[in-house]
C-alpha cells in the first residue's frame, strides 16, 4: 500500500515481471486492487495485493472493504514517496492502515519502504532517511516496523525485497545450516542461494567475509539484467563461470527453483571439482526442498 | 647593479628595490613552474639553451660595463671586443627563442598539438601515429553525449545534464590502439579564415558527423555537405561516417525512411559537387542501446591497420575450433575491434557486451577482497573493475615490453584519461600477483545450447566466442587454440611496437643533428 504514484506497481513489475526500470514509466495507475499470485520457490505462492493509492480507493479500503482487505495479512508493505509534499496526509493514511491491520491480522509484519531515494541528493540521503525512519517508528507504535530505503534504479530494491521474502520462507534456518555445510565441504568463500525467477537472495553462507555489504543485491541486480538481455536473444541464462587471478565464481541452477552462486578463492582448486560438488549438492538440496514444502 | 642613494632617499630606494625584486622573483618562479610542466625533451632542451644564452650575454654585458677600462687597453694591441654589442645580439636571440617557447606553451594550453621542427627539411618527421577521430555536427545533436557514453561509461540518462561544449575537447583514449577523440562544439564555424583547416583535417583518421534525427535535419545536411567538401579538399584519406542519432525516439519504419532520405540527399549533393568517389557510411544510432557501440566499432575498425590480419586470425580460430562467432572486444569501451568474417547480428554483439558488463561487475565485487588487502583504499568503485582486469596483466606485460615506449605514452596523458574513465587506472601501481598466470576467463551457458566463452587476450582486449554446447565439450582443444591465437596476436603487435620504437629513435637523432636552425610550426 501507499499513496498514489509512490511506485508500488513499478516495484512489483521489476521484481516479479522482469521489467526494466526504464519501462515502468509506461505503467498506468492501478485501479482498485490488483491481485497477483506469484509462485516463489516453486511451491510457495505469494498473493500479492497491489492496492491502488488514489484517495477514493484508500477511503474505500478503510470503510467498506476493511475486512476483505486487511484479513489474513502476512506482510504489509507500505511505500512512502520520499519526495511527497504532503507528509501529514501520508501519515494519516498509514496510521489508519495500521489500525486496520491491528484489528484484523495481528501478526502481520510491517515493512516500510522509503521509496524514490534516487531523487534525493546524495549527501542528504542519510539525513532524510533517518528523519523519516524516526518519525515512522514513533508513529507506528506499538507495532514494530522494518524500514528500508529503496529506488528502482539501483540494487536497494533487491535488498528490501530479499528481506521481505526471507521473512516469508518457512524453515529458512534449516536451509541455511545445509548451505553452511555445503560451503565447508567445497572450501568455498561464500555460497549464496537465489530464487530462480526473481533472483532474490534467499539464504547465504559466508566463510570469508567480503566487506561489501551490498554485494548480494548487486549480484541480484547484475544477473537479473543479464537474464533479461539473454531472453532478448531467445536464450535463457543457464550457468556461468568467472575465473580471475584471485577468485573464481560459479553461478548455476541448484534445484528447479533456485540458483546458487559459489565463490572460491583458492586458485589451485580446479573448476571441474567445484562443478562436480555443485551437481552432487543438487540432489541433496532437491530432497531437502521437497521435504520442506511437503510438510 | 645597485645604486646607493642619498640617505633621505633611503625609503624610496628600499621600496623600489624590494618591489622590483619581488617582481623578478615572481617571474622566475613562474618560469620555473612552466619549465617543470614540460614533458617534451626537445622543448626542454630549448629552454635550457635560452637560459644559457641569456646568462652568457648578461655576463658579457657586465664585463663590458665593469671592466671598460681593461677592455679599452687590451694587451697585444687587441681591439675592444665590444661586448655590449654582443649582449644585444644575445638578448635578441634569447627573446626569439623565448617567444617560441611561449608560443608553444600557449598553443599547448589551447589544446593544439604543436610540434617543434628544426629547418625545412624535416617535413616527413615522425608524425603522431595516433589516429584522430572527430565528432562534428550541429549543436545539441549529441556529440558530447556520445563521447561520454562510449568512452567514459556515463549512463545515458546522465547525459541530459551535460552542458554544451564551448571549445574543442580532446580526449586521448588509451586502449588497444591509442587514438584521440576530438569533440567539436556545434556552433564552430570552420570556414572562418582564422581557422586552420589543414591543421585540423590534415591528420584525421575518421570524421564522424552526428545528425539529430528527431530534429529537422536540413540544416545539418547542409553543414555535413560543406564539412565533407572542406575536409576532403584538405585530406582525401579521411573516412566519413554519418551517425543518424537519437533514433530511439523514432518508429521502425520512420527510421528506415529517414536513413534513406538522408543518404539520398547527401550522396546527390556530393555528386553534384563532383565528389562521387567520397564514401560516406551511415549508421542509425542511439545512446540508449547498443547501436552506438556497434557503430563506433565499425568506425574504429577502419582505423586499425592490422585489421585484415586480425580478421584472418579469427577466421582461422573459428574454423578450427567450431566457433560460430568470435569477437575481439576492447574491454573498457566495449567496442569490438575485430570479428570473423561471418555476418554480425546485433543480438550476439549485445549479449557479448552484456557479458563483459556482468563479468566486470562481479569481478569488482569479489576480485576486490584480495586486492583490497594489499592496496586498500586507492580504488574507487568505478575504476575497480578495469583495475582488476588489468592488474595481473600489468606485471606480465612489463617483461615483454622491450622499450617501455608504450608505457611512457600512457603516462604522458594519464591526467586526461583518468578523469572519470575506467581507463585511468591502467597505470596505477601494479601489485604483481602471485597467481599471475590466471587470466580472466569466463563461460556462460544458455538454455538454448549456446555457450559464451570469454578469455582475456591482453590488458585491453578480450576474446568472446559464441559456440554450441556440443562443440564446447572439447574445451581443452578450444583453450589450446585460443592460446595459439593469443600468441599470434602478441607477435602482430610486437612488430608494431618495434616499428614505433625504431621510428622514434630515428626522429630523435634527426633532432639532435639539426637543432641549429630552430624553426617552429604546429599541426
Amino acid at each position: 500500500m501507499g499513496k498514489s504514484g509512490s511506485g508500488k506497481t513499478s516495484m512489483r513489475s521489476i521484481i516479479f515481471s522482469n521489467y526494466i526500470a526504464r519501462d515502468t514509466r509506461r505503467l498506468g495507475a492501478t485501479i482498485d486492487v490488483e491481485h497477483s499470485h506469484v509462485r516463489f520457490l516453486g511451491n510457495l505462492v505469494l498473493n500479492l495485493w497491489d492496492c491502488g493509492g488514489q484517495e477514493a480507493f484508500m477511503e474505500n479500503y478503510f470503510a467498506s472493504q476493511r475486512d476483505h482487505i486487511f484479513k489474513n495479512v502476512e506482510v504489509l508493505i507500505y511505500v512512502f514517496d520520499v519526495e511527497s509534499r504532503d507528509v501529514e496526509k501520508d501519515m494519516h493514511y498509514y496510521q489508519s492502515c495500521l489500525e486496520a491491520i491491528m484489528t484484523n491480522s495481528k501478526d502481520a509484519k510491517i515493512f516500510c519502504l522509503i521509496h524514490k531515494m534516487d531523487l534525493v541528493q546524495e549527501d542528504q540521503r542519510d539525513k532524510i532517511y533517518n528523519e523519516r525512519v524516526q518519525e515512522l517508528q514513533t508513529r507506528s507504535l506499538p507495532l514494530q516496523v522494518i524500514p528500508f530505503r529503496t529506488s528502482i534504479w539501483d540494487e536497494t530494491l533487491y535488498k528490501a525485497w530479499s528481506s521481505i521474502v526471507y521473512s516469508l520462507i518457512p524453515n529458512v534456518q534449516l536451509l541455511e545450516s545445509h548451505l553452511d555445510n555445503f560451503c565447508k565441504i567445497c572450501e568455498a568463500d561464500e555460497i549464496v542461494l537465489f530464487e530462480r525467477m526473481t533472483f532474490l537472495v534467499i539464504a547465504h553462507s559466508t566463510r570469508v567475509d567480503n566487506g561489501d555489504v551490498h554485494r548480494f543485491e548487486k549480484i541480484s541486480n547484475i544477473i537479473k539484467q543479464f537474464k533479461l538481455s539473454c531472453s532478448r536473444t531467445q536464450g535463457s541464462f543457464q550457468s556461468m563461470e568467472v575465473r580471475h587471478s584471485n577468485f573464481a565464481g560459479f553461478i548455476d541452477y541448484l534445484t528447479g527453483n533456485t540458483y546458487v552462486m559459489v565463490i572460491m578463492s583458492d586458485p589451485t582448486i580446479q573448476s571441474a571439482a567445484t562443478l562436480m560438488n555443485i551437481s552432487i549438492a543438487r540432489k541433496h538440496f532437491e530432497k531437502l526442498e521437497g521435504a520442506q514444502f511437503s510438510k | 647593479m645597485l645604486f646607493a642613494g642619498p640617505d633621505n632617499h633611503l625609503l624610496e630606494f628600499v621600496v623600489f628595490q624590494s618591489s622590483f625584486a619581488c617582481a623578478v622573483l615572481t617571474v622566475i618562479s613562474r618560469i620555473i613552474k612552466m619549465y617543470q610542466g614540460i614533458e617534451d625533451a626537445g622543448i626542454k632542451r630549448l629552454w635550457k639553451r635560452t637560459a644559457l644564452v641569456f646568462a652568457a650575454s648578461y655576463l658579457l654585458w657586465n664585463i663590458d660595463f665593469r671592466l671598460c677600462d681593461v677592455m679599452q687597453t687590451l694587451p697585444l694591441g687587441l681591439w675592444n671586443p665590444q661586448l655590449h654589442a654582443v649582449w644585444h645580439v644575445g638578448a635578441a636571440v634569447c627573446s626569439y627563442m623565448s617567444a617560441l617557447l611561449v608560443c608553444h606553451n600557449r598553443s599547448e594550453n589551447m589544446g593544439r598539438q604543436p610540434v617543434m621542427r628544426y629547418g625545412d627539411d624535416l617535413a616527413d618527421e615522425d608524425r603522431e601515429s595516433r589516429p584522430r577521430l572527430m565528432l562534428m555536427g550541429l549543436r545539441r545533436s549529441g556529440k558530447s553525449s556520445i563521447q561520454r557514453v562510449v568512452f567514459h561509461k556515463m549512463s545515458p540518462t546522465e547525459t541530459l545534464f551535460l552542458e554544451s561544449t564551448s571549445k574543442i575537447n580532446k580526449d586521448n583514449i588509451h586502449s588497444f590502439i591509442d587514438f584521440q577523440v576530438w569533440d567539436f562544439p556545434g556552433q564552430m564555424d570552420f570556414f572562418d579564415p582564422a581557422f586552420d583547416t589543414t591543421a585540423i583535417f590534415g591528420e584525421v583518421g575518421a570524421l564522424v558527423f552526428v545528425i539529430d534525427s528527431q530534429d529537422d535535419y536540413m540544416e545539418a545536411l547542409a553543414r555535413l555537405h560543406s564539412t565533407v567538401v572542406a575536409a576532403h579538399r584538405v585530406n582525401p584519406n579521411i573516412t566519413f561516417e554519418v551517425f543518424i542519432h537519437k533514433v530511439d525516439g523514432l518508429s521502425e519504419d520512420y527510421k528506415i525512411d529517414t536513413q534513406r532520405d538522408i543518404q539520398q540527399t547527401t550522396t546527390d549533393e556530393l555528386a553534384d559537387a563532383g565528389l562521387e568517389n567520397v564514401q560516406l557510411a551511415f549508421y542509425l544510432t542511439s545512446i540508449y542501446d547498443h547501436s552506438i557501440f556497434e557503430a563506433f566499432s565499425k568506425v574504429i575498425q577502419k582505423l586499425i591497420p592490422q585489421l585484415p590480419t586480425l580478421e584472418n586470425l579469427l577466421n582461422i580460430l573459428c574454423a578450427n575450433s567450431g566457433i560460430e562467432k568470435a569477437f575481439l572486444f576492447d574491454v573498457i569501451s566495449k567496442i569490438y575491434i575485430a570479428t570473423d568474417s561471418s555476418p554480425v547480428d546485433s543480438q550476439s554483439y549485445e549479449i557479448c557486451s552484456d557479458m563483459i558488463d556482468v563479468i566486470i561487475d562481479i569481478s569488482s565485487i569479489y576480485g576486490r577482497a584480495a586486492i583490497g588487502a594489499k592496496s586498500q583504499g586507492y580504488l574507487d568503485d568505478q575504476q575497480n573493475a578495469a583495475e582488476d582486469w588489468t592488474q595481473q596483466q600489468d606485471g606480465h606485460n612489463d617483461d615483454e615490453d622491450p622499450t617501455g615506449a608504450q608505457r611512457s605514452q600512457e603516462n604522458h596523458s594519464q591526467a586526461v584519461v583518468s578523469s572519470g574513465s575506467r581507463a585511468g587506472s591502467i597505470d596505477n601501481q601494479s601489485t604483481s600477483q602471485s597467481g599471475g598466470n590466471h587470466e580472466a576467463f569466463s563461460v556462460i551457458k544458455m538454455g538454448n545450447g549456446t555457450v559464451l566463452y570469454l578469455r582475456e587476450v591482453n590488458k585491453y582486449l578480450a576474446l568472446i566466442c559464441l559456440l554450441r554446447a556440443e562443440t564446447f565439450e572439447k574445451q581443452g582443444l578450444i583453450d589450446y587454440n585460443v592460446h595459439c591465437f593469443k600468441e599470434a596476436m602478441d607477435q602482430v603487435f610486437e612488430l608494431k611496437r618495434a616499428e614505433r620504437t625504431r621510428r622514434e629513435m630515428e626522429a630523435n637523432q634527426m633532432l639532435e643533428q639539426q637543432h641549429h636552425n630552430g624553426m617552429y610550426g604546429h599541426g
